[in-house]
């Protein structure tokens, strides 16, 4: 349930930024980093959340 | 195209693979709706969009032509391919073995590897556009055929290498890989068609249409598209899938028929939403400085997706077209595989999947799979679909007809020429009449498809007669 919610926060994150460039308040640029940081924090997110759900967390 | 993984490889499991689904292994239509959506996301969208462009098409046939094509794909995967797959709930290839008999099952194979193999060449070629852009790699014209230049012989056998690799060695891993990446995937091809868009000035949905207006004349070496080429394309993209009966393999654990529906996940996300934006970039691309020196010079601008992704949506964009290539590859080239493994049953699955995938990338290096792909498309459904019908018309006439059903398991031959027969018949006659007469071969699908159903009947009735 908890990849659902961050997967979900992610796209409304990304969706948003799209509209804040439609709308002129982001530049390319900016929307390039903005889905770049966005990318980066989806897979690096869902490989972290794998890692604690297969008992990783646990080491500690 | 397609990269389901979550039910498409029960065969790698050797999970019922000769016998029906139970009970207890049927799924709901979440399951199904999630695959489908993400199936359709597949790199060889980002060259299906722009070559609709190339095509000359126009605004009312492209967008009504996707809306009335697909939903005539998901109709055929609801009340064609559904009932059966819920019916006997078997695989394509065990139930095509109790009518057909097994050797007929490795021809149908060896066809089906093959034509896998060069799609899995057209997706190494999307990605190889989309890693050749750090080392200025020149991208193939939509008129190039045969390797353009050493960059790209290098990029793209070291980008095949690697999918080949990872198909024979790693495909659970990619596998899972894929299904994180696919809402992602279908969220990146949603931005780039709304940046594009913006970037076009379209602020209404009738500067939308003004984008490709009446439309144009086809580009050099494409045919020009109208409704019906547009809508019998989207309908028969897939045909293999529906009409041919594969996706009985994967609906098969269907709980109810209505589950055929969830395909329009697949269709309106990936064959229209995608298509479009990718059409959106390309159309972005023909209003830019270089594309305007291309067409003074008298040239092609190419059909290069890496490129137009990252024009629109930067460095995401470019990860997007190699996720996207390369977790359609793979489960591709994986399946190209399985199908070679059952002809050679001795050899070993890596030694197999790394061939194909050597026959894959040699593929990619040529880009005719990916310029022309619009045409491969449509031939990968017309050789494909018609074996479904064999399927179809004997469920539902054999009896009717006083016909055997599972002729060859009923009958203990391991090949059934009533089959054979239909399916050559019906493909070199629409095949021929397609070449000779030029008509777009999508047109072609359906009328051999029930040429090969009524010819199958015929036989069997004059061989079981016999």
């Amino acid at each position: 349930m908890k990849s659902t919610y961050f997967g979900l926060f992610v796209l409304v994150v990304m969706f948003s930024l799209a509209i804040l460039f439609y709308q002129d308040l982001l530049n390319q640029s900016q929307l390039n980093l903005g889905l770049l940081i966005c990318t980066v924090g989806w897979f690096g997110g869902f490989a972290v959340l794998n890692f604690l759900k297969r008992g990783g967390g646990r080491m500690k | 195209m397609e990269n389901n993984a979550i039910l498409q490889e029960p065969s790698r499991k050797g999970e019922f693979e000769r016998q029906p689904v139970p009970p207890y292994h049927f799924k709901d239509w979440r399951k199904f709706l999630g695959m489908y959506a993400g199936e359709h996301a597949a790199g060889t969208e980002f060259v299906i969009g722009p070559l609709f462009l190339t095509a000359g098409v126009s605004a009312f046939d492209l967008i009504v032509g996707l809306l009335v094509g697909n939903f005539l794909a998901v109709l055929t995967w609801r009340y064609i391919t559904t009932p059966i797959a819920t019916a006997d709930r078997l695989t394509l290839y065990y139930k095509l073995e109790k009518i057909a008999g097994r050797k007929l099952v490795i021809g149908y194979n060896l066809a089906n590897g093959l034509l896998f193999c060069f799609l899995a060449g057209a997706m190494i070629t999307v990605s190889a556009t989309a890693v050749g852009i750090p080392f200025d790699m020149p991208m193939p014209a939509l008129t190039d055929t045969v390797p353009t230049s050493i960059s790209w012989v290098l990029v793209v056998l070291g980008v095949g290498a690697v999918i080949s690799v990872v198909a024979a060695k790693g495909y659970d891993a990619v596998s899972k890989f894929s299904n994180i990446a696919a809402p992602w995937m279908v969220m990146v091809f949603l931005i780039a068609g709304i940046v594009a868009a913006k970037r076009l000035g379209v602020t209404s949905f009738s500067d939308l249409w003004a984008v490709w207006g009446t439309g144009s004349e086809p580009f050099p070496g494409q045919i020009k598209f109208t409704f019906w080429h547009v809508m019998f394309f989207a309908w028969f993209c897939n045909a293999a899938m529906h009409l041919g009966m594969s996706d009985l393999s994967v609906l098969r654990y269907a709980n109810k028929n209505t589950i055929g529906w969830t395909t329009a996940a697949g269709m309106y996300v990936g064959h229209f939403m995608a298509w479009i934006s990718a059409c959106l970039m390309f159309a972005l691309y023909l209003r830019s400085p270089e594309a305007a020196a291309i067409f003074a010079g008298g040239g092609v601008p190419p059909v290069a997706p890496g490129p137009l992704a990252y024009e629109v949506v930067g460095i995401a964009g470019l990860i997007c077209v190699v996720v996207a290539g390369w977790t359609t590859a793979n489960p591709t080239i994986y399946r190209a595989g399985l199908a070679f493994q059952a002809i050679f049953p001795k050899s070993s699955t890596v030694k197999v999947t790394l061939v194909t995938g050597g026959i894959a990338t040699i593929a990619g290096l040529f880009p005719a799979f990916a310029m022309k792909l619009l045409d491969f498309v449509a031939v990968y459904g017309f050789i494909l679909a018609p074996i479904g019908a064999v399927i179809f018309f004997e469920y539902y006439f054999s009896a009717k007809l006083g016909l055997s059903k599972n002729y060859a398991q009923v009958k203990g031959t391991s090949f059934n020429v009533a089959v054979l027969a239909a399916w050559l018949i019906s493909m070199v006659v629409f095949y021929a009449w397609s070449l000779y007469q030029d008509v777009f071969l999508s047109f072609f699908t359906l009328p051999a498809w029930v040429a090969c159903g009524l010819l199958f009947l015929l036989f069997s009735k004059i061989l079981q007669k016999k």
